[in-house]
């Protein structure tokens, strides 16, 4: 389907050029189209059909020649990085960049782990589809605390994009009344195990300021019309998403607002155009387009519109922008700040715990469910800060039962460890940190001065490192996460830190580095994802952010892309752009 | 899916020794105990380790109302994962824990590990699967390391997972509470492992 909306070389001047079709391209693919503009959505990878290219969808592990494990040799070569994500494997590793092809260098002494998705869809093929709204003191952090630029925006101003979004997308939860989690426009939440309820009762009688909470996930209970419309049917528990789902129960650009956008026939896709540089024109101060490689061929090619939405990753976006120099932009275009680049965050997942839960040893669940328990973060404003960090943490987690997989290296053989193997296991509860990043100057990202890739574009060199606010912060989830476990009588009570040892960038949460703000000396945005300098260039996706708040963005990119496409759409509609 | 690669691999081990391994369930089935002594080289393992391997296998995954480990292919699928998947080092610590249980085989019973009673099998295992002499605690880890691969090969075919575990290729839906004796095995259907 998306084939036919395919296009070679092309002298046609769109209305909008969207570079990249992930969370946030797709988006904008969509708004554009559905608002009467002709799009083209720029992709550096393949085209990739919904169902029909989920190559590794349906099998089971005897179906793959490893059982689902990558060959040794194949990950050294091609995926040293892709493969430490947890959803790298036989049946998705197609998903996946390439590392021999995509090589970036990092400051000596420092690692970031860029996971890359270089395909139709992008990243929204491979997410944990974790969907959160920013809460109000999000937006007010930075200006409270002094650290990182203000947002130019205001939870109320995001609001009804939110509202928007998800009741396009589908969002699996309940309306918890948190003044810390605003709700989403949902569907009916996914169930708790029976020993989940019984610790969120548990926990709400020892931490009563630490709700627990079913999480929220982009995940179809029981889909709308127009969902059901565009071929998307209530999640069936696989919890093999990033495979690919035929059934179109979770959202990405290839379910979702890619359909929406080509329905309208307005919709134009530039497949293996890997975007060099955007063509400006001095005298005008606008960009004309963007320059393109081939991915396969390396021949160059141009193409040209009105306006231009980068919605490349926060690192894509950033890079060709950092490459696109010009009298006017010597550092990058847009770049009058000089920030670009800079401020770079993940999240940091980087501190858990774990307990077992006694008992319930007579019940069971049954199917995957694709998401677990949440308990938002309850360091949510100023006065409820830890004294030793600043911001705070969410956890998320879940109680399930052990099986062969924990089972099979204790001790023991034969009949009975046989049999002990085939049986399910004492339930397990863990916590999973996920933390704010601070923006910091420090944590850049800059073009090698020398090194290229295979498309003659500089590499980028990244040199970002946690501070001693994420490492504060999470010593605090390890030993704060086992006493709640050991306060609420779970047993057999570990704690780890593991920021020590893991790069940032695993969060795959990587935004900040175009940032927005109301002054055009310290940032590179407004309020409206639109360059202070170029009017017709926008940026929407993570590059765009101020601060990394604690919740998973994905969500907060849609909304903020839904919101400049219809600023952008009124401008074109009013001649200013 | 015909797993032409694994096809490719099986025919060429058993070049060498005449004898086509069967890694495929159901045609393996007839094997069993016959098996042990009559494994030829694989992969990585020669025709010795081999034969150790399988006696290893039969004795922490023996045949009983299910399927045994051997039947189910459990020891050419760690010949072929342990290369393929893993470290230099764990596939020599693998070769470690082999060539140790056929040391104490010959130096106590004065017979290849393969043709031990399986009275002698249990006594060797239980020591080595506590590290205790001639066994050493290192020999315990790698063993138990050795015994996770074989759990995961065994649960990972399609019999293992969808006959002696229970599987859910596509669940409907998730159910937060059901009564554990309804389903009665652990789920043989994960989304990770």
């Amino acid at each position: 389907m998306f084939k036919d909306h395919a296009i070679g070389e092309s002298s046609e001047t769109f209305d909008v050029i969207v570079v990249g079709s992930g969370m946030s391209g797709g988006y904008a693919a969509k708004e554009f189209c559905e608002k009467g503009f002709r799009t083209l959505v720029i992709e550096r990878g393949r085209l990739v059909e919904h169902r029909q290219d989920y190559v590794g969808e349906n099998k089971g592990p005897w179906q793959f020649p490893n059982r689902t494990k990558v060959e040794r040799s194949l990950v050294e070569r091609d995926y040293a990085v892709q493969q430490k994500c947890y959803a790298f494997h036989d049946g998705t590793k197609h998903f996946f960049g390439n590392d021999a092809e995509l090589p970036y260098s990092t400051e000596d002494g420092t690692g970031f782990d860029w996971i890359r998705a270089n395909q139709l869809g992008g990243k929204s093929v491979l997410w944990h589809r974790q969907s959160y709204r920013f809460n109000r003191w999000d937006f007010e952090a930075n200006a409270a605390d002094g650290l990182g630029e203000d947002w130019p925006v205001r939870y109320d101003d995001l609001a009804p994009w939110y509202d928007a979004v998800e009741t396009f997308v589908g969002i699996s939860g309940n309306d918890d009344g948190l003044e810390q989690l605003p709700s989403s426009v949902s569907q009916p939440a996914f169930e708790m195990t029976s020993p989940e309820r019984d610790i969120q009762q548990r926990l709400a009688n020892a931490f009563p300021d630490r709700p627990m909470i079913m999480s929220r996930c982009a995940h179809l209970t029981q889909p709308t019309t127009l969902q059901i419309e565009q071929g998307r049917v209530r999640c069936q528990a696989r919890n093999e998403c990033q495979k690919g789902c035929s059934f179109g129960a979770y959202f990405s650009s290839l379910s979702a607002t890619l359909p929406a956008a080509a329905k309208t026939d307005r919709l134009s896709i530039a497949p293996n155009s890997v975007v060099h540089s955007l063509i400006y024109d001095e005298a005008g101060n606008r960009v004309r387009g963007v320059r393109v490689i081939d991915n396969d061929t390396l021949e160059p090619r141009e193409y040209f519109a009105r306006v231009v939405f980068l919605c490349a990753s926060t690192l894509g976006s950033t890079q060709i922008m950092l490459n696109s120099v010009s009298r006017s932009f010597p550092n990058g275009i847009a770049n009058s700040s000089g920030v670009l680049g800079h401020y770079l965050m993940d999240h940091n997942y980087n501190a858990g715990a774990a307990g077992f839960v006694e008992g319930f040893e007579d019940e069971y669940y049954s199917g995957r469910r694709p998401t677990g328990i949440y308990i938002p973060n309850f360091r949510y404003e100023p006065s409820r800060y830890h004294k030793d960090y600043r911001r705070g943490f969410a956890y998320a987690g879940e109680a399930s039962r052990l099986d062969w997989r924990s089972h099979s290296g204790d001790a023991g053989f034969g009949a009975d460890y046989k049999q002990r193997l085939t049986q399910a296991g004492r339930w397990r509860f863990s916590l999973l940190a996920q933390g704010e990043m601070l923006p910091r100057f420090d944590n850049q990202v800059s073009l090698h001065p020398t090194l290229k890739d295979k498309w003659g574009i500089p590499q980028l060199h990244i040199n970002c490192e946690w501070s001693d606010n994420e490492i504060r912060m999470m010593e605090d989830a390890a030993a704060g996460g086992a006493d709640m476990l050991r306060k609420i009588g779970l047993q057999e009570v570990t704690s780890w830190m593991t920021i020590h040892d893991n790069n940032p960038g695993l969060a795959i949460h990587e935004v900040g580095t175009a940032r927005m703000g109301r002054n055009p000396k310290t940032s590179v945005l407004n309020g409206f994802n639109q360059c202070h300098d170029i009017p017709n260039l926008f940026v929407t996706d993570g590059s765009a952010f101020t601060s990394s708040a604690v919740v998973n963005p994905s969500l907060t990119f849609m909304a903020f892309t839904a919101r400049a496409a219809d600023y952008a759409a009124k401008e074109m509609g009013n001649r200013r752009l | 899916m015909v797993n032409t690669a694994l096809t490719r691999r099986t025919a060429l081990r058993g070049l060498g020794t005449g004898v086509v391994w069967l890694s495929y369930p159901g045609l393996a089935a007839a094997l069993d105990k016959k098996a042990v002594g009559e494994a030829g080289a694989g992969l990585l393992f020669n025709q010795a380790e081999m034969r150790v391997l399988t006696m290893l296998v039969d004795t922490v995954l023996p045949e009983t109302e299910t399927p045994g480990g051997v039947a189910l292919g459990v020891p050419a699928f760690i010949d072929t994962q342990l290369p393929a998947c893993h470290s230099e080092a764990e596939q020599s610590t693998a070769r470690d824990v082999l060539s140790a249980v056929a040391t104490a085989s010959r130096e106590r019973y004065g017979k290849p590990a393969e043709q031990l009673s399986d009275s002698e099998r249990v006594a060797v295992l239980s020591t080595l699967d506590s590290g205790k002499k001639p066994f050493s605690t290192s020999h315990m880890w790698a063993f138990r390391a050795l015994k996770r691969l074989m759990a995961f090969g065994y649960f990972t075919t399609e019999t293992g997972a969808t006959e002696i575990l229970t599987y859910q290729a596509v669940p409907g839906g998730f159910k937060g509470s059901i009564p554990y004796a309804s389903v009665g095995t652990s789920w043989g259907s994960l989304a990770y492992y």
